[in-house]
């Protein structure tokens, strides 16, 4: 029998599987919460962020064909040509936001982390509906990390939305409640290195969400793609923003040479469509020539569905 | 899986715990997530595929003043020597 790698496992037994048919596939939509109003995007793409400029020789390119540097084939299999890495890419373009308690940067999520082992490590996570936050697989399950006793799901996680160094507009929820899936829990392949955080209330009512859907090569290859998330190389606690033009994708991946730093894993890799803001990838590995993320696809999008429930 | 470990230590030698330890460079891809250093300043990174990887430190520790520090560590036949980075 075949290994299902998109059947999602918890670390709650009961958890009973949602199925959505074909027919009910969609994009999933946004809220901006109650609170106040929301900051509002550029016409081409980009949040409004005062300093933030786009990165010179990128603008005009936004739209690349799909034929440009595309991954390998044997990538899917066999991952990554063994290259230097690095997660900034020549100039670093981010911009610090601290108007975090504003829509839509309080959607975005400080993680405390501690895993198995009593380690501890920082991560990011963005709303997708009132209890749920999407995130990388790895920051809820630990796969292949060489340390004995870490591996498998973390213990918990402190979620801070919205955070600003040591202000904390929405206070800190604790959570002990994650999804992944058997491809990354069970077989560590970074092809499907996504998960969810659950949280004991509804406090998403209040932050709002970020919408998510699954897009063509096409449209995601002349899309722009945002980040916003909390690095680990910048004050401790503060949110950073960048963004660039998509610059290829895969089956299941999403390459972007937008910047960010350790800490940054499970970030929403986000677009402009008709006004809202929606999720195309969840980040996730810092790379050669370019960052990526886990792409939604249909079966990803199905099990966020499921976990938003 | 390799693993790179090592201590954070401040000018003096001490231990500089809850710094945050990420991988910057190395050869293929890597997860973005930060270790917070123990008590002990120790922490440990998973690296996947032999080569030279950057490690980077940073903390503000003590009145909050940003030190941030960096080291290099080959890890060769699936191992690495333990590294010390010291800030300040």
């Amino acid at each position: 029998m075949p290994i299902e790698f998109h059947t999602a496992v918890s670390n709650e037994p009961e958890e009973q599987q949602v199925v959505f048919t074909a027919e009910e596939l969609a994009v999933q939509a946004p809220s901006e919460g109650p609170q106040g109003d929301a900051a509002r995007a550029t016409a081409d793409g980009l949040e409004n962020v005062r300093g933030y400029t786009r990165p010179e020789g990128t603008p005009e390119q936004l739209w690349q064909p799909p034929t440009a540097a595309l991954p390998d084939i044997g990538e899917a299999s066999f991952g990554p040509p063994p290259v230097a890495a690095e997660t900034v890419h020549g100039p670093d373009d981010r911009v610090q936001i601290t108007d975090t308690s504003v829509y839509p940067w309080r959607v975005h999520c400080s993680l405390l982390i501690t895993a198995a082992d009593n380690s501890r490590w920082i991560g990011t996570g963005w709303f997708i509906g009132p209890h749920t936050l999407a995130t990388a697989g790895h920051v809820v399950y630990i796969k292949n990390s060489g340390v004995a006793g870490r591996d498998g799901w973390v213990k918990s996680i402190n979620v801070m939305p919205g955070r600003n160094g040591n202000t904390l507009p929405y206070g800190v929820v604790t959570s002990t409640s994650f999804r992944t899936v058997n491809g990354w829990a069970n077989n560590g392949d970074e092809n499907y290195d996504y998960g969810a955080i659950i949280l004991p209330n509804n406090l998403g009512n209040t932050t709002g969400w970020f919408g998510f859907g699954v897009w063509s090569d096409a449209d995601l290859l002349k899309t722009v793609g945002n980040i916003s998330g909390y690095p680990g190389d910048k004050p401790a606690g503060t949110q950073w923003y960048d963004a660039r033009g998509v610059a290829s994708v895969g089956p299941r991946k999403v390459y972007y040479d937008i910047d960010t730093a350790g800490g940054q894993s499970g970030s929403s890799v986000y677009h402009f469509y008709n006004g809202g803001r929606y999720g195309i990838a969840i980040h996730a590995y810092g790379g050669a020539v370019t960052n990526s993320g886990t792409r939604i696809t249909t079966p990803v999008y199905n099990n966020y569905v499921a976990w938003k429930a | 899986m390799a693993v790179i470990s090592g201590v954070v230590v401040d000018a003096d030698g001490r231990a500089v715990p809850d710094a945050r330890v990420y991988l910057a460079a190395g050869p293929g891809s890597f997860p973005d997530v930060a270790a917070l250093t123990d008590t002990e300043g120790r922490f440990t990174l998973s690296a996947g595929a032999d080569g030279r990887y950057t490690v980077e430190c940073r903390s503000e520790r003590g009145g909050g003043v940003a030190q941030t520090a960096g080291t290099s560590v080959t890890v060769r036949g699936g191992s690495a020597e333990p590294v010390e980075i010291r800030l300040g």
